[in-house]
């Protein structure tokens, strides 16, 4: 009982969290929901993975704003812990984990 | 003569005297002078000044250790003595640094990237193509690799390339080969598997795939992965074209299929089948 418990809660956890983006402009909005989220940070590769704090739009939902113009990749802190949200198109990065990557035009 | 050589010198001398200057600035008084003597080669080997300072500048605040930055030098003046970019070199110890992933990872990771760089160009090189083209497909074949191809079924793609281009003119044969890597490159990004992707690439470069049915071919499996499992469908985009069907084709038959997935167009069972989101929904677009 209490495996299906976690179980269910894995899921409802993991459907909370979603990453999406929009473009306006020249500028690129990206959009992480996470729920009991104090801070989050991202960095890429368009400075030097700079860490910039996120923008906190709602409750639930974090945004970070970058040029559209070039290709690049990307990751997020969630409370200083590296997280790597579900994105289309992702790279290995040498250290055991993944970067997301953002292609204009697709 | 004698004044003249007197002139040279002193410029020469002058020169490195601020180069000197520039570096002892940069760098904390805690700097061993090997790793000065090594900041002072990187930008006499023509790496940007403040690229080469500031790497150590971000190293020594991580608090790596004097032998792992010396040798994270000399993994970026490899890349720059072998005509690779150190660009990619240099961006991957910022990001270990970012991810503080430890002086000894960084290091490692950054030789992975040399090392990818080098096998990219050198397979790159293989395709008769002008410099600046032969360096963007190398850029592209690396970013592949990052992506999960690898060396094999890279390999393998351009030896079939080369196969392909051999009686085509050199613009020709540039313009596919960046088409074809570039389908392969965003085919490992999304998700398909390294021998599904060189195999879909490989029957349609010997069904007379045109550049622009590369680039058509991309477009139409970009479209419909965002709705099915990346790698079942590039497994159906190659039996697709195994049977025939063209880069229009395939892209017609995916209109049909996204209203009735699994019946296929003619010599078709270019679907895939309906395997779900494999790629996510994340970065899709709102």
């Amino acid at each position: 009982m209490r495996r299906w418990f976690y179980f269910l809660l894995f899921f409802v956890l993991v459907g909370c969290a979603s990453h999406y983006h929009e473009i306006s402009g020249e500028n690129l909005y990206l959009y992480l929901k996470l729920e009991d989220v104090s801070r989050v940070g991202f960095a890429s590769s368009l400075d030097g993975f700079k860490v910039h704090e996120a923008k906190q739009a709602d409750l639930k939902t974090w945004e970070i704003s970058v040029p559209a113009v070039q290709g690049f990749g990307y990751f997020y802190f969630v409370d200083g812990k590296i997280y790597i949200p579900d994105c289309r198109m992702r790279e290995y990065d040498d250290f055991g984990m993944q970067n997301c990557l953002y292609e204009p035009g697709l | 003569m004698k004044t003249l050589t007197a002139v040279l010198m002193m410029l020469l001398l002058g020169a490195s005297g601020v180069l000197a200057d520039e570096v002892d600035e940069g760098l904390s008084s805690r700097a061993s002078l090997e790793l000065k003597n090594n900041t002072r080669e990187m930008i006499r080997l023509g790496i940007s000044k403040d690229d080469a300072i500031e790497m150590v500048q971000l190293m020594e605040r991580s608090r790596f250790q004097n032998q792992e930055m010396i040798e994270a030098q000399n993994v970026v003046m490899e890349a720059r003595g072998q005509g690779l970019p150190e660009g990619p070199v240099m961006s991957k110890a910022r990001e270990g640094i970012a991810k503080q992933v430890g002086d000894k990872a960084v290091v490692q990771a950054m030789e992975q990237v040399r090392s990818r760089y080098a096998f990219a160009y050198a397979q790159a090189s293989k395709m008769s193509l002008s410099r600046n083209q032969a360096n963007r497909l190398g850029d592209i074949i690396a970013q592949g690799l990052a992506a999960g191809m690898t060396e094999k079924d890279m390999d393998a793609v351009r030896d079939q390339l080369q196969l392909r281009t051999r009686l085509m003119t050199r613009n020709q044969a540039e313009e596919l080969a960046l088409e074809t890597c570039n389908t392969v490159r965003t085919m490992a990004r999304v998700g398909v598997r390294s021998a599904n992707a060189a195999d879909l690439v490989s029957e349609a470069l010997q069904n007379n795939y045109q550049a622009r049915e590369m680039k058509t071919l991309r477009h139409s499996f970009m479209h419909r992965s965002s709705n099915e499992n990346p790698d079942k469908l590039a497994a159906g985009y190659a039996r697709g074209i195994r049977a025939g069907m063209s880069a229009d084709g395939l892209a017609e038959a995916g209109r049909g299929q996204s209203a009735a997935d699994g019946k296929g167009a003619s010599g078709g069972s270019a679907g895939g089948g309906n395997g779900g989101s494999g790629g996510g929904a994340g970065n899709g677009g709102k």
